[in-house]
């Protein structure tokens, strides 16, 4: 870890994201727009990035003195974990269907944020995803992602 | 008076009354979980209004418009996620109270300051809306720019503690919203060759990351696990009246903001409602509690964003133009049934007018109604396990994220949305002001652009508008008031400077 | 004003009942369960309700559901992209519009076009027409053209999108006219409309159901087609005035290419007797527009000539992607 704090660090990410953009509202995708009354479709968003990338240096600025990020690994760790299972949720409800992701996701959510009753999870994740996908999907047919397995989920 | 009656006789059938408190209920409840919203709501019972007649119909939309408006503040007091991007103000003070133990009262103030809110715009909507409606066509592109810029004033407005974090954050939401198709040019921005990115980042899934999935990053960064548990009050306490006298005119101008915002076409409640709180915090002489749990700012919020309800039917029913994407499947079921909306409606069918108004009237009570009895439910949900909680929230929110469009890349740009607002709160970033930033985006840009197509060009001419002239100078003399400070330290060190 | 509900209850059942005896024909195996029908606009719109109110007798006579599903953004491209790559089994049909299906595959690049789909049939065509403001000077397409050489860049005209239907009938008139526009894209008929209303735009091109539900406030000047229509006969159209132009809103059922033929055929059958049926020609009265109606083959003729024709305005217009 370096020994930067966190504003510090999003202000350089701000900046960079902001560097590279403004380098891209050059490339050629823009120079052939078709009808702009003297504006592009960048000239908006040049104005934005090049504000943000003045405020971002000014963050970096006013974040120079503050404390270093600290990050103990086993909420890092913690973190990860918990970054990879919403991820991999999101994944899954395109991939595997709107019920069965979220039947998985509510199996596995509650022991990582430190719950571990067993009972009252299996209880919810076997109610909870059932009841909202049967109203979503059966009742007011508003159609969810479904798998590619089984005809009706 | 006859006219009123023919209205009441329009509503007076169990049909009607039925869908009243049926689309209240299911408005509220979509608002209250976040995620879905007024236009998901619309989209669940659009199927059952194709069947009904006339005026069940209308109920029932106008059910579901309401009460999804209000039901948004309760996620935001009892959760810190806004249920719906209107609510987003609302959440500034409402959680705070929370945290005091005082979700009850906070709801209690919420829902209160909704129903003055509501019942405010439907008398606006009752007595001026033909003038009104007449006023807002003088807001043409240019006038919307300028309100746009005014707008723009509610960032430093909710930028608590830090202003140069949550300018930021404000730059950062307009930009956001400018990905995807450029609606004047119709090209493709910053998309990098993606097809799917040419819809863009829409709000509700953009909102759905920021608020309901950072909370659950957030929680689990925290590193005391479990977490002692606040003792909250459930249910649903109302502020005396004594409380409510001190903020009468608060809660009058709040209204006033909501009602006339809610009649131009193309802004809606969320906008109305952080000019209103950001109005707080410029004139309540509690205006430094703002942000700690101070009521002031959730009247603001609540009245304004419901002022919007009744306002909002200002244009699509006196010119037949919807404001938003609500308002214009309303307009699509009043047609449908044979309604023509437009001038005439105020003079030759003016009993149809006045059935929307009862109606509007009986859903602001039955909205009251839910949520003095909603919340005795809602607040319970915080006895459930914090993480079982968090995870029935982040599975609705995630759908909801995905039902706006139907469209599976949103549930990616929910969970970026994500870990960006995680980031950006662990980095002392407030997050309303991007929200602020990706409501306003499209408006101030295709406004600034459609003016200059009709000025050919000149900027000048944007300024020979008295009403646009009008609003940018009050824009600059609210930032000048606001950065009073830094300006008279930098004439002051420009002075001494001089004087060497 | 209200209709008696119990009366249009028995017209859809008895029609149903009618359809019903005419579904039941070869295709025992399909459908055996749902069919989506996928909208590439959000829902509550008057594609989306048009599909809804098609998606009941349709249903019908399969035998199943129809069930609609909004796919919306990118002006319908996600949603006929998601027809286009879905199972080619025909449980997912979609409603596809002029835009989608003619325009925007020319303007960018998209994972689809004409090849991407078999054609079930044309549910719906009716003109666009040039409107103006009721109190506008302009009568004809004449006085327009007379404003415009007398003004030269004065006129604004409103579009939905750069290289919308309605732009391309613009600059189709302004380089057969030989006057100018400045196009000014709002987004879609009601902030177009507030433009006009306001005074910013003296003109725009929506569907002709327009005219209808702001008959007050608006006024055609010329029907973009070849014919008058039966619904609105003293609607004088631009050939009529001297002016080529021939620009219908349509939209029809498209299933992804290589569904089984038998399947797509069931589907055409279903759909015809949805666009005859009494709850949809219902609808399309109610938008001031009469029922037409294409078959399979039919209707990818008519989509290709259109595609191309489309793509050759707008390449003249350089608009066309690379």
């Amino acid at each position: 870890m370096p020994r930067v704090s966190l504003a510090m660090m999003i202000g350089a990410g701000m900046a960079l994201l902001a560097v590279f953009l403004i380098h891209h509202t050059f490339a050629d995708v823009y120079q052939r727009s078709y009808q702009a009354a003297g504006r592009g479709p960048v000239f908006f968003p040049r104005i934005l990035l090049g504000i943000l990338l003045v405020l971002s240096v000014a963050v970096m600025i006013e974040a120079r003195k503050d404390a270093a990020l600290q990050v103990s690994w086993d909420v890092a760790l913690r973190m990860v974990l918990v970054l990879l299972a919403t991820g991999g949720y999101v994944l899954a409800v395109t991939k595997a269907g709107f019920l069965l992701a979220s039947i998985g996701f509510a199996l596995i959510l509650p022991p990582l944020l430190g719950y571990r009753r067993l009972l009252p999870i299996l209880v919810i994740a076997a109610l909870y995803p059932v009841c909202i996908w049967y109203l979503f999907d059966r009742i007011v047919r508003i159609p969810l992602p479904s798998s590619p397995w089984f005809v009706w989920f | 008076m006859a006219d009123l009656m023919l209205g009441l006789e329009h509503i007076a059938s169990y049909q009607t009354l039925l869908s009243i408190l049926i689309g209240t209920v299911v408005g509220v409840i979509v608002g209250v979980l976040p995620g879905l919203g007024s236009v998901i709501g619309i989209t669940m019972v659009l199927p059952f209004t194709l069947a009904m007649g006339q005026m069940p119909a209308l109920a029932m939309m106008l059910g579901v418009y309401c009460g999804s408006v209000y039901g948004g503040s309760i996620s935001a007091i009892v959760i810190n996620t806004p249920g719906t991007p209107q609510a987003a103000a609302t959440a500034l003070d409402g959680f705070p109270m929370a945290q005091r133990g005082e979700a009850d009262l906070a709801i209690g103030w919420a829902t209160m300051a909704s129903l003055i809110g509501g019942l405010f715009s439907v008398l606006v909507l009752m007595l001026v809306a033909p003038q009104l409606a007449a006023f807002a066509l003088n807001f043409t592109a240019i006038e919307t720019f300028a309100l746009g810029c005014f707008a723009l004033i509610c960032i430093a407005g909710v930028s608590q503690g830090n202003m140069l974090k949550g300018v930021l954050a404000g730059v950062l939401g307009l930009f956001i919203a400018s990905v995807g198709l450029d609606h004047v040019t119709g090209d493709m921005r910053f998309t990098f060759g993606n097809w799917q990115m040419a819809a863009g980042i829409n709000l509700i899934p953009a909102v759905v990351g920021l608020f309901a999935l950072s909370e659950v990053f957030v929680r689990a960064s925290e590193s005391s696990l479990p977490k002692p548990k606040l003792l909250h009050r459930a249910g649903f306490r109302l502020p005396a009246m004594r409380e409510w006298r001190p903020r009468l005119g608060l809660l009058l101008k709040s209204c006033a903001i909501g009602s006339f915002v809610g009649a131009l076409p193309g802004t809606g409640a969320a906008t109305s409602s952080f000019i209103s709180y950001a109005e707080a915090r410029r004139s309540s002489p509690r205006r430094n509690e703002l942000g700690k749990g101070e009521p002031d700012g959730i009247v603001a919020s609540e009245s304004a964003n419901n002022a919007v309800t009744g306002s909002a039917m200002v244009p699509t029913l006196a010119l037949g133009i919807p404001g938003d994407p609500v308002t214009a499947v309303m307009l699509g079921t009043l047609i449908i049934h044979g309604i023509t909306p437009g001038p005439r409606l105020f003079t030759e069918t003016i009993d149809i007018v006045y059935a929307v108004l009862l109606i509007l009237v009986l859903v602001n009570l039955v909205m009251f109604a839910v949520g003095a009895l909603g919340s005795q439910l809602f607040t319970r949900a915080l006895r459930i396990p914090e993480p079982l909680l968090m995870t029935m929230v982040t599975i609705i929110a995630l759908l909801g994220a995905y039902g706006v469009r139907g469209n599976a890349i949103d549930l990616l740009i929910a969970f970026i949305a994500g870990v960006v607002g995680f980031i950006l709160r662990k980095g002392g970033f407030p997050l309303a002001p991007l929200v602020i930033g990706m409501v306003l985006s499209q408006m101030i840009e295709n406004s600034l652009r459609q003016g200059l197509l009709l000025t050919r060009g000149s900027f000048v001419a944007f300024l020979e508008r008295p009403i646009a002239f009008a609003l940018f100078a009050m824009t600059i003399a609210i930032l000048i008031y606001i950065n009073r400070a830094l300006l008279i330290g930098a004439f002051g060190w420009a002075g001494r400077l001089l004087r060497r | 004003m209200k209709r008696p509900e119990t009366k249009k209850l028995a017209a859809v059942a008895a029609s149903a009942m009618a359809l019903a005896a005419l579904g039941t024909t070869a295709h025992a195996d399909f459908p055996t369960r749902p069919v989506t029908m996928i909208v590439p606009f959000a829902a509550g719109g008057g594609t989306d309700i048009t599909a809804r109110v098609l998606a009941g007798p349709m249903g019908e006579v399969l035998g199943t559901e129809v069930v609609v599903r909004n796919v919306a953004g990118a002006g319908g491209t996600i949603g006929a992209a998601e027809t286009a790559m879905a199972r080619s089994d025909g449980y997912t049909v979609g409603l596809m519009p002029v835009g989608p299906m003619t325009t925007q595959p020319h303007l960018r690049s998209l994972p689809y076009g004409p090849d991407s789909f078999d054609y079930v049939c044309l549910a719906y065509s009716a003109p666009s027409a040039i409107v103006v403001r009721h109190d506008s000077p302009f009568h004809t397409l004449n006085d327009l053209v007379e404003y415009a050489r007398a003004n030269p860049g004065e006129l604004n005209f409103a579009v939905q999108a750069i290289g919308s239907i309605p732009h391309v009938a613009g600059l189709g008139l302004a380089a057969e006219t030989g006057i100018d526009f400045t196009f000014i894209p709002y987004a879609g008929d009601g902030p177009s409309f507030t433009a006009m209303l306001d005074g910013s735009v003296q003109l725009f091109i929506p569907h002709v159901s327009f005219l209808r539900t702001n008959a007050d406030q608006v006024r055609s000047i010329a029907l973009l087609s070849d014919e008058r229509i039966s619904t609105a006969p003293d609607l004088v159209t631009a050939i009529e005035q001297g002016v080529d132009m021939n620009y219908p809103i349509w939209g029809g059922l498209v299933v992804p290419r290589g569904t089984p033929a038998d399947v797509r055929d069931a589907l055409e059958t279903a759909c015809e007797a949805g666009v005859n049926s009494t709850v949809f020609t219902e609808r399309m009265e109610s938008l001031g527009t009469p029922v037409v109606y294409m078959g399979g083959a039919e209707f990818e003729a008519f989509v290709r000539a259109e595609f191309e024709r489309n793509g050759t305005l707008l390449s003249a217009a350089g608009l066309m992607a690379e």
